[in-house]
């Protein structure tokens, strides 16, 4: 340091020239900043364990390649889920509170349309435990498992009765609703890699189960197939058809004639692709359900659109005999119903108004009331009321024998089918190196609901990195000051009339700038995302930020711990603790 | 945000502001965005204090500490050397608090801006003399506490802003740290253009506001979500740019965060809202917006 006096005969100015850096300011204070990364409400309520906050703040920045790899750590259906998920993580958004949830399902679907799977590098791992798997049925639960395991470096075969992949993704669920070139997508990338799906081979039938045990593991996934019956008269008739049946008719490019009217029976998804499927075929709809509307197991939106496009529904109704008339239409005897005690669903109970009847006449009649595993190839002692029985880690009551999806006792949903996969994943891999399941599952838990993350497990079980358990973000952490209010951004929709007159595609997702827009209203919470609140209020000039790096540091020789940092991150990453 | 070669810090650690402080962060953000071929002048106040004992300093440009009242004829005293010497590159700030502003040193200021002297001016406005320990000034808001009004501040804050844009120079701007974007684009914009700028910068003040050390910046925030402090522009003393859609918050939510408000009664609070709400309303007509 040089000290530099200006003399002149009545002025002496003093010059600093030594900087205040080497003045320790960092022990003023008794509390220190700390980067405290947490999980986000979304990402504990989706099943899968999606990196929510991760890639809604790279689809913001625009970087959309890398938001689609992110996903595709966790889920390998970014492209179905964005389309048909119901979304529970939307329930659960911290924005939901301060304005309207982000659009969370549509932006994955956005990601998956907005890219190729040209930049996807998604290699094995190696792994000196590779070992050969069956999986049997090619549905969400099945290809997800068959997916991770790849994944982790197993050899899998995947043996499908049908002649294409996909189960109800493929066979069930409408065009308009899941276009079949977005499976193709999905299912090439797991072929690549190195899945070997074998199509038209039942087990049961060309392949019995005890074949598959020359495999090191097996999982079970075939699914809820069979449609259950009504058990009323005259359902044998050719106008009564089978909810499934009839859509794997559709799906399969059948022509289909089902005539002027059509009532539809049940309430669930299947119903309501049946239902809408029917308006396309040309006919007039009713839906009848038993229960009222707020009963009705089908998601919210299908219930919605399939209201707008012209669907009507009769509910409290429950048939009781269907006939042939005359004409050769049908005659429906309805019981009028009403809402008793909740049952073992958890929903009321429909019971029958004494002597109330309705009779509604229809060219057909489409029976959607539900649907059963059909398990005549399974051990007898696998199985509990129809649902294949499975522990914690989804092991069967046979060695080496896993199953997951709609076969066991689980929500019927894509999502959870995927979670079911992904778990019976890690589990098979843990069995297959001789490590028990109940040591590591709990430690790679996205939440405290069960989801769990895949990047943790193969950072735990290949690095031994086994991640911090994270809690999730209670919304007072969220500095909501930092967020303008904004309204949830709607998807584009063909109108009504073009939408019944086929089978293209409903929802047409986000322009560009509507994504953007959409993905910029994201908290991250518990993710840092480089927005530079502390980086510009710091008072000291002490924090340093890189994006790329994806590195927070804070010069702490200089920090005052004035808390200004931790409490001006909008998403709860900064912590203050006291220092000793 | 990485600090780059472009952007360096220009107030360096180990100055000594309160924890919190949001002046410190003021300057920071100012300085940052004015880069090292700048030369500042300082005034007798937490600036000081701040920069440092000597023979250390915290300013990372040239800096001149002048006299309380006369940061503006400092700084354009140096702009004319700075232009007969030919050297066209560096840019001269002024950095002065309230009370050296709307003060002290209002008729030194008006005198520079009379010139249109080449200068950026920063008026960073803690509302008070707080390096002294706390005294009333024409910037105090009112019905505010603070050492010489202990029942609270009978008269209300100046309209530095109209006083500036009286003297039509070509550049004034509020700006405040919890819209650090928008201050730095501020500096940015002052320093390509010639003559008399002036920024009229709130900056909260834990100690003198009595207020928790963590939350300078959202105050900062809600006085302009409150309409108390609104974001605008003034170019040549006439045209007028608001420059943040406020959210309209209530008054109270910005004033009872703060102890110097805590004796505040509900008559008072109202016609802080009035004030805010007419003022607001004379500042969307001079911008041209109706309503
Ligand atoms: C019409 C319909 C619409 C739906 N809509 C939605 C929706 O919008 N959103 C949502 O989240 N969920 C929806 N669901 C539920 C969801 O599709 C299922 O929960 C999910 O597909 C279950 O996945 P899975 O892998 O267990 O079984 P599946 O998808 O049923 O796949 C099972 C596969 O196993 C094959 N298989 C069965 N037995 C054998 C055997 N012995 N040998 C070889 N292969 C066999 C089958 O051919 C089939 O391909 C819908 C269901 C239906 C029926
Ligand atoms: S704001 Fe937070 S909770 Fe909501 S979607 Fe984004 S990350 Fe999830
Ligand atoms: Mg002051």
């Amino acid at each position: 340091m040089k000290m530099d006096f200006r003399h002149s005969s009545e002025l002496v100015i003093p010059i600093s020239y030594g900087s205040t850096e080497v003045i320790e300011t960092g022990r003023w204070g008794f509390q220190k900043p700390e980067t405290v990364l947490m999980t986000a409400p979304c990402q504990e309520a989706c099943p899968a364990g999606n990196p929510i906050p991760q890639f809604l703040y790279l689809a913001a920045e625009g970087r959309y390649d890398e938001a689609l790899r992110a996903l595709l750590r966790e889920n390998p259906f970014p492209g179905v889920c964005g389309r048909v998920c119901f979304h529970p993580c939307e329930a659960r958004c911290h924005r939901a509170r301060y304005d309207e949830s982000v659009s969370i399902c549509a932006m994955e679907r956005y990601v998956f349309d907005a890219t190729s799977d040209r930049s996807v590098d998604i290699r094995p791992h190696r792994n000196h435990h590779s070992k050969q798997v069956a999986v049997v049925g090619s549905g969400p639960a099945g290809l997800s498992c068959a997916y991770f395991l790849g994944l982790l470096g197993h050899q899998v075969t995947v043996f499908e009765a049908r002649t294409e992949p996909g189960g109800v993704m493929r066979w069930g669920i409408p065009e308009y609703r899941l276009p079949k070139s977005v499976l193709k997508r999905e299912v090439r990338r797991i072929v690549n890699l190195g899945i070997e799906i074998k199509t038209g081979v039942k087990v049961g039938g060309d392949l019995s189960f005890d074949q598959l045990m020359d495999f090191d593991a097996v999982f079970l996934s075939p699914g809820a197939g069979s449609s259950l019956p009504l058990k009323i008269d005259g359902e044998a008739l050719k106008a009564v058809w089978r909810g499934k049946e009839l859509l794997e008719r559709i799906n399969s490019g059948g022509r289909i004639r089902l005539g002027r009217e059509v009532i539809v029976i049940g309430g669930g998804n299947t119903a309501m692709d049946v239902a809408r499927s029917a308006l396309r075929l040309g006919s007039r709809v009713t839906v009848a359900y038993r229960r009222s509307r707020d009963e009705m197991p089908a998601i919210q939106e299908e219930i919605r659109e399939a209201e707008e496009e012209g669907v009507r529904f009769e509910f409290l109704i429950q048939p009781v005999r269907v006939s042939l008339l005359k004409n050769g239409r049908l005659a429906v005897k309805f019981q009028r119903m009403k809402l008793g005690k909740p049952d073992q669903s958890k929903r009321p109970k429909p019971i029958p108004v004494e002597g109330g009847f309705v009779k509604l006449e229809a060219d057909a009649l489409v029976e959607a009331v539900g649907e059963a595993v059909e398990w005549s190839w399974i051990p007898q002692r696998l199985m509990s009321r129809g649902l294949i029985d499975v522990g914690p880690s989804l092991l069967t009551a046979q060695d080496k024998v896993f199953a997951g999806g709609d076969a066991i006792d689980q929500p019927r949903t894509v999502v959870t089918a995927i979670a079911s996969g992904k778990k019976a994943a890690i589990s098979i891999d843990l069995y297959l190196r001789g490590l028990s399941s109940d040591d590591f599952l709990s430690r790679i838990e996205v939440g405290n609901q069960g989801s769990l993350s895949m990047e943790a497990y193969i950072a735990g079980i290949e690095q031994g990195r086994w991640p911090e358990v994270k809690d999730v973000v209670p919304y007072e952490r969220i500095n909501t000051l930092y967020f303008e209010p904004s309204g949830r951004i709607r998807e584009r929709k063909l109108s009504r009339d073009k939408a019944v007159k086929g089978f293209s595609e409903v929802n047409r997702g986000f322009s560009p700038n509507q994504a953007h827009a959409s993905a910029s209203r994201c908290f991250t919470c518990g993710t840092c995302n480089y927005c530079s609140n502390c980086y510009f209020f710091c008072p000291e000039g002490v924090i340093s930020l890189d994006p790329l790096l994806q590195s927070r540091a804070v010069d702490l020789e200089h920090c005052k711990g004035c808390g200004t940092c931790a409490r001006a991150c909008p998403r709860g990453v900064v912590e203050m603790r006291e220092v000793s | 945000m990485v600090l780059t070669e472009e952007r360096p810090n220009l107030l360096r650690p180990g100055h000594a502001a309160c924890a919190g402080c949001g002046l410190a962060t003021g300057m920071k953000l100012v300085l940052q965005a004015m880069g090292p071929r700048t030369i500042a002048v300082i005034v007798p106040s937490c600036e000081g204090a701040i920069g440092g004992v000597y023979p250390y300093t915290a300013y990372g440009v040239p800096t001149i500490h002048s006299a309380f009242e006369i940061a503006a004829p400092t700084a354009a005293g140096i702009a004319n050397g700075l232009k007969v010497q030919g050297i066209t590159d560096i840019q001269v700030l002024a950095f002065a608090g309230d009370g050296g502003t709307f003060d002290i040193g209002l008729q030194a200021l008006s005198g520079v801006a009379k010139n249109n002297d080449d200068i950026i001016y920063v008026c960073l406005d803690n509302e008070g003399y707080m390096n002294t320990g706390i005294q009333v000034s024409s910037s105090t808001p009112s019905f505010a506490w603070t050492g010489t009004t202990p029942k609270g501040n009978p008269r209300r804050k100046k309209n530095i802003m109209e006083i500036m844009a009286a003297h039509y120079n070509p550049y004034s701007a509020t700006a405040t740290i919890g819209f650090p974007r928008d201050l730095q684009q501020k500096i940015t914009k002052a320093k390509g253009i010639r003559g008399t700028k002036f920024i009229h910068m709130l900056v909260p003040c834990p100690t003198g506001w009595r207020t928790p050390s963590d939350i300078s910046p959202e105050l900062s925030v809600l006085a302009v979500e409150t309409n108390i402090f609104p974001l605008y522009e003034v170019e040549d003393g006439k045209r007028y740019t608001i420059n943040h859609q406020p959210r309209r918050l209530p008054v109270r939510e910005y004033l009872s965060r703060q102890g110097r408000f805590r004796h505040l009664k509900e008559e008072e609070i109202e016609q802080i809202q009035r004030d805010a709400d007419e003022e607001w309303k004379k500042l969307r007509y001079r911008a041209g917006l109706s309503g």
